[in-house]
């Protein structure tokens, strides 16, 4: 392979990579914005997308557990920026998490079905809540301070398909 | 292989969250105090028969948790009830999904109150972020006309 071909290669490389990110977490986010808005989407749909969302969580939080390493181990002499996004993706992983965890323990309708029966409690129930509601707040600000990164994929995924369209 | 590395400590790491979640239920549930706030947005069926399945009470009253009851089809959630909490009619089951009465207004603004809460903080980061990016340009341009040298400059060099 001559260095023009693997220069090609890991450029397409990086753009699926690239890609993937953001389709994946734009599903993310419009997932997210369902669940909590359990008046539209009522108990059954709310749970059975929690369990989603778990799992795709896990999944983004894996995606970029190199920038976790990185960051934390730039911590010491971070720049400004650097470590508000830390701080507020620290604060989401502990919110979401517990969010998640305490709604699989307060489930009524998704883990009785296959047969599961989780504790339950007030304690979970208010947890749930209060979590979500502090999940809630911070999502957009996450998704907020990567605004130059949406709009440049976002661009030169509309220029991508424009090119497509016309050749 | 680095990706179930990577998938191993990410689960690990929220292993850990979730242990702390269950040391704070062991150690002080009574710090999570108060009523579940607020109502959903869910109909309220006054006086409405079910045709068929459960009803769940989410609000609980003052000490309870949330109450599950069934009722037989055809029958009206007591009214006592009704009072004291917000019904959730759960109609066939688990995989009952409820998509017939999604779009109905009074569920629609749900989800519309939800996107419009979005829009508004990431407005707000985003008219942050560039205000103060502005800003810093605008500094770094008043520096280098005055000759004095911003602390990036005096890094870089």
């Amino acid at each position: 392979m001559t260095t023009t071909d693997a220069t090609s290669t890991s450029r397409r490389r990086v753009l699926a990579r690239t890609r993937f990110d953001f389709w994946f977490d734009a599903v993310l986010l419009l997932g997210f914005t369902l669940a909590y808005s359990y008046g539209f989407t009522g108990i059954a749909i709310h749970e059975w997308l929690g369990i989603g969302l778990g799992i795709a969580f896990l999944f983004h939080l894996t995606l970029h557990w190199d920038w976790v390493l990185r960051t934390t181990r730039r911590l010491i002499n971070p720049r400004g920026r650097d470590k508000l996004i830390w701080l507020v993706n620290l604060a989401l992983l502990a919110a979401m998490t517990l969010c998640i965890a305490s709604g699989i323990l307060i489930s009524r309708v998704a883990l009785p079905a296959v047969g599961l029966y989780p504790l339950s409690g007030p304690f979970w129930s208010r947890l749930h809540v209060l979590t979500a509601e502090v999940t809630l707040g911070l999502v957009p600000v996450h998704v907020a301070l990567r605004w130059r990164w949406i709009m440049r994929v976002g661009r030169r995924l509309a220029t991508r398909r424009t090119a497509g369209q016309r050749g | 292989m680095r990706f179930l590395r990577h998938l191993g400590a990410a689960t690990l790491l929220v292993a850990v969250v979730v242990g702390l979640g269950l040391a704070w239920n062991h150690f002080a549930p009574g710090t999570l105090v108060g009523d579940l706030p607020g109502p959903s947005r869910q109909p309220i069926l006054h006086g409405a028969a079910l045709r068929s399945g459960k009803v769940v009470i989410l609000r609980p009253t003052k000490g309870h948790a949330a109450r599950i009851i069934s009722l037989q089809p055809g029958a009206h959630p007591p009214r006592s009830l009704t009072k004291h909490g917000i019904v959730v009619v759960v109609r066939g089951g688990p995989m009952d999904l409820g998509l017939g009465s999604m779009f109905q207004p009074v569920n629609l603004g749900s989800l519309k109150h939800t996107a419009e809460l979005e829009t508004l903080l990431i407005a707000a980061v985003v008219i942050i972020d560039v205000t103060r990016r502005r800003q810093r340009r605008a500094r770094r341009k008043r520096e280098a006309g005055s000759g004095v040298p911003s602390a990036l400059w005096r890094m870089r060099n």
